[in-house]
């Protein structure tokens, strides 16, 4: 192939003014043309095959999602006018598994490099294939890092020279089609830039497959492959390379081993069509089980004017419920969690810390009930702290807010003088009273519903009877109402005083 | 009828590569980029085979 260049070119001759736009460019941001690629990079033509798919589906790009991560082919979202994600190298596929359990109708397609999906992206990649996470992911494979400047990438060819390997790649290449069929991907296909209507047809079946597609398109770079391993940088020799270093696997049988030797095989690997894909279907499950385990909720309907006249602290509570492995912390804010959302219905976020010591160790968990719905689990301040352990009271008395409220057991912890309200409940020698020192964790909770209305008094003996182990519900029961009883003389002192 | 819009194109010379007629050919114009763009040489020539604007990276070519 020689480069035809036109011996009678005028050099006064005119450009036509007004030239016919490609219609394809409705699907692209027009604004943001000409886009940023190298003359002559494959990831241009790429975007052109991918509009031309887009024309013969008849498809609104405006109704699709394009996640592109880093590298030149991640920039390819930017100039479609579909909505777009753009970020993070290598973690499209992590995004696109939270946007299909969150809504699976949206058509998802994923810009990928070889350097984005199979290098940093490696992990990702194997588990949506697994998964058969129903999205179309183009892998336009420059066989190196080409927006870094050129170095060696897994699917760099053997022997090739780039610019971190001078004398020539060591490593063999990573066969990225192979790679997606033994993950278990349902729509396997390889094709090169020299080939723009087999990359068509290939973009399309893709768009229409229910299931993981993978389209890798072996492409040009002639800005760095192509000047350090070919030692050219024309496109049209480039492409030339591509094409005769690769054959269709029609021909496989017919071709010799040496015929095939490091040469890339191009085609249709897999097409499960009709396959369902098992991430949309677990998820349906998941929904289900969901609503038939939610208890019917419509005659426990959330009362926020009740739940307000019982809570003396304003929403959102953010509380830390602090002390010593096994003394029943974690299972006090689950309780406190389980009640707010299930039975006042309020929203709840809970997470929770501990030493490595299953026993004596300090743990802590926090928790945040409001009305609204929470968007970040964690406080910086809290309201409430409820400490049972000394070590753990001097951990985290610098998170409550000064005039915040201080719950402590009296034998354990010896708070320092401070602003806000503080409250001795000696929680653990009532539970030894009662039998067994392990429910001092559940006076806490009673003492927390009497006194701030964190949750009705009721709804925490509901809580316990439903959520505890049989054998300690009475004394939990107990327990709990022990520290209501002494909260109740502590208001009553208050009430006294004042 | 080939349209190729110079704004856009990057003279890459992929078109002219993949056409099988010989239509295209690098023209001594240079566009505000700094490229020397491509231009129709024989437009009798041409088939309608689209292929130059399958091609094109750059959508700088339409075949009416």
């Amino acid at each position: 192939m020689s480069v035809n260049v036109n011996p009678k070119a005028n050099p006064n001759a005119k450009a036509n003014p007004n030239p016919k736009a490609n219609p394809k460019r409705k699907f692209l941001r027009e604004e943001k043309l000409p886009h940023f690629f190298c003359s002559g990079c494959g990831c241009g033509q790429v975007l052109n095959y991918f509009t031309q798919a887009l024309e013969a589906l008849q498809m609104d790009v405006e109704k699709m999602l394009t996640i592109g991560g880093v590298g030149c082919t991640a920039r390819m979202p930017v100039y479609l006018k579909s909505d777009t994600f753009h970020g993070v190298h290598g973690r499209t596929l992590a995004w696109a598994t939270g946007v299909k359990l969150h809504n699976s109708e949206i058509p998802i397609v994923i810009f990928a490099g070889d350097g984005d999906l199979v290098s940093i992206g490696g992990n990702h990649f194997i588990h949506a294939a697994r998964r058969n996470l129903d999205v179309t992911v183009i892998m336009v494979n420059n066989l190196n890092f080409a927006m870094t400047g050129g170095q060696v990438a897994p699917t760099t060819p053997v022997g090739s020279v780039t610019m971190t390997t001078p004398y020539g790649n060591d490593e063999p290449a990573f066969d990225v089609a192979q790679l997606a069929m033994a993950a278990g991907a349902t729509h396997v296909e390889r094709w090169t830039t020299s080939r723009p209507v087999q990359c068509e047809q290939a973009i399309r079946r893709a768009l229409q497959h229910k299931g993981f597609s993978l389209i890798e398109i072996v492409s040009q770079c002639p800005t760095h492959f192509g000047r350090y391993a070919l030692k050219s940088g024309d496109p049209g020799k480039l492409l030339q390379w591509i094409h005769q270093n690769s054959y269709l696997l029609d021909q496989e049988n017919r071709l010799t081993a040496e015929e095939k030797h490091s040469k890339l095989a191009c085609g249709i690997f897999r097409f499960q069509a009709g396959d369902s894909p098992h991430l949309e279907k677990k998820v349906e499950r998941a929904h289900k089980q969901q609503e038939d385990a939610t208890p019917n909720t419509s005659n426990i309907t959330p009362n926020n004017t009740a739940v307000d006249q019982i809570s003396t602290l304003p929403y959102p509570q953010r509380l830390t419920l602090c002390g010593m492995g096994g003394q029943g912390i974690i299972l006090a804010s689950v309780l406190l969690g389980t009640a707010a959302v299930t039975l006042a219905g309020l929203h709840a976020v809970q997470t929770q810390s501990y030493g490595s010591e299953a026993r004596g160790g300090q743990c802590q968990a926090e928790l945040i009930i409001d009305r609204e719905p929470i968007l970040s689990p964690v406080a910086q301040k809290k309201d409430l702290l409820l400490a049972m352990f000394s070590e753990a009271y001097h951990k985290y008395i610098p998170d409550l807010k000064e005039d915040g409220v201080l719950v402590y057991d009296t034998d354990l912890v010896q708070p320092e003088s401070r602003k806000g309200k503080s409250y001795g409940v000696p929680a653990t020698q009532m539970a030894v009273g009662l039998g067994n020192r392990m429910a001092a964790n559940m006076v806490m909770l009673g003492f927390l519903a009497e006194m701030f209305g964190v949750i009705s008094v009721e709804h925490l003996e509901q809580v316990v009877i439903s959520e505890v182990d049989e054998r300690f519900r009475e004394l939990d029961l107990n327990a709990v109402r022990a520290g209501v009883e002494f909260a109740g003389q502590i208001k009553a002192q208050e009430r006294g005083e004042a | 009828m080939v349209h190729i819009d110079e704004r856009l194109c990057k003279g890459c010379r992929l078109c002219v590569t993949i056409c099988p007629k010989n239509v295209l050919a690098m023209s001594q114009r240079v566009n505000k980029k700094g490229y020397t763009v491509v231009e129709v040489a024989h437009p009798e020539a041409c088939i309608s085979c689209k292929l130059c604007e399958k091609t094109c990276p750059d959508f700088a070519i339409y075949v009416e």
